[in-house]
């Protein structure tokens, strides 16, 4: 079973069985010095096996990484000297908060579209468009929770490997 | 909770990436040469986990610090390998790679090389047992001909014979 972030190439080269989880290269497993979140994703890595039954097949898990670059846990404060970048840190946290905006919209219309179902004098074509409108913010929300973070993720860790790698930590 | 598993999808803009990423590496790494595997094998796996024995399997550089380490410094990569015994402390282990952020495995080796989380899953039943070796390349390798057709062959057979029904294998 191959644990991939960079699905496009496992597919390419060719493998088995592959689960694919939006991470750093390095952190598939989780982030230092979590045992809890560490345990868990080895764990449905490894039962994700049983869930695939045809060569080649790669399955998606639907954690996402937000932590940009690298903030350090309490326990390893002043341990890391990883490469700090606060603007794109701001642009994570921003992520974050119009996922959240977005997911809190999608539950309202929900219960928009609940009322209008049950209303006992419904309004022509209401219904259908306000499912159009949550599926429009289901892709709102892939875009930003998936894409966008996607992005964001894989500048700043490209660069923040390439600063490592020319500071000579990486020997 | 359940995770729920989603089938991931190599659509044409996916099949484009990796495209345009080998054209990157085409032109940034001397010597490289593109490599697929033409067939992809496929053993069913009849046991529940918790009758399997498992091992680990990386291409992110680990190594025991008592171990040579990877040579980082040769433009054409290093596909040799490195064994380590899984009854190692995890202290004992390093990483020596340079093309991925290993800032988090540097202190703690399991966000990419999970022994400890595996023997906890041992210890709690989740998995049957844990192969006596498990295995590391440095996968920066531009031609991957030898990494190709010596070190995969050979890691191979020795994961076979090791009993391991199962080999996870986490990348840089």
């Amino acid at each position: 079973m191959s644990m991939t972030v960079q699905p496009h190439i496992t597919a390419s080269v060719g493998v088995p069985r592959a689960i694919y989880i939006r991470f750093p290269a390095g952190n598939q497993i989780g982030e230092a010095g979590k045992p809890q979140q560490q345990r868990a994703i080895l764990t449905v890595a490894l039962e994700a096996i049983h869930h695939i039954s045809s060569p080649g097949t790669i399955v998606e898990l639907p954690y996402r990484w937000r932590r940009f670059p690298i903030a350090e846990e309490p326990v390893f404060i002043g341990a890391s000297q990883g490469p700090r970048h606060p603007q794109a840190e701001a642009i994570g946290q921003r992520l974050d908060a119009a996922v959240r905006q977005a997911r809190e919209y999608r539950a309202w219309l929900e219960e928009r579209l609940a009322e209008a179902e049950a209303s006992p004098t419904p309004i022509r074509g209401l219904n259908n468009a306000l499912r159009t409108q949550i599926g429009r913010v289901d892709h709102l929300i892939e875009v930003l929770d998936s894409q966008g973070l996607d992005a964001l993720r894989e500048v700043v860790n490209s660069i923040a490997t390439l600063e490592l790698r020319a500071s000579g930590r990486f020997v | 909770m359940a995770v729920q598993f989603q089938d991931w999808h190599f659509s044409e803009a996916e099949q484009q990436k990796y495209r345009d990423w080998m054209a990157r590496i085409l032109v940034g790494h001397t010597g490289t040469k593109e490599r697929c595997n033409q067939t992809v094998y496929w053993t069913p796996l009849a046991k529940p986990l918790s009758q399997c024995t498992v091992t680990l399997f990386t291409t992110g550089g680990v190594h025991r610090k008592s171990d040579r380490p990877f040579d980082v410094a040769n433009p054409h990569g290093d596909p040799s390998f490195r064994e380590i015994p899984t009854a190692v402390e995890t202290a004992q282990l390093m990483v020596t790679h340079t093309h991925y952020n290993h800032v988090d495995a540097d202190r703690d080796v399991n966000c990419m090389f999970p022994l400890d989380r595996l023997r906890e899953l041992c210890d709690a039943g989740v998995v049957g047992g844990i192969a006596p070796t498990a295995y590391s390349i440095m996968g920066f390798n531009p031609d991957p001909t030898r990494l190709a057709e010596e070190t995969a062959p050979e890691l191979a057979r020795r994961i076979k014979t090791s009993g391991a029904d199962i080999a996870l294998m986490t990348c840089g």
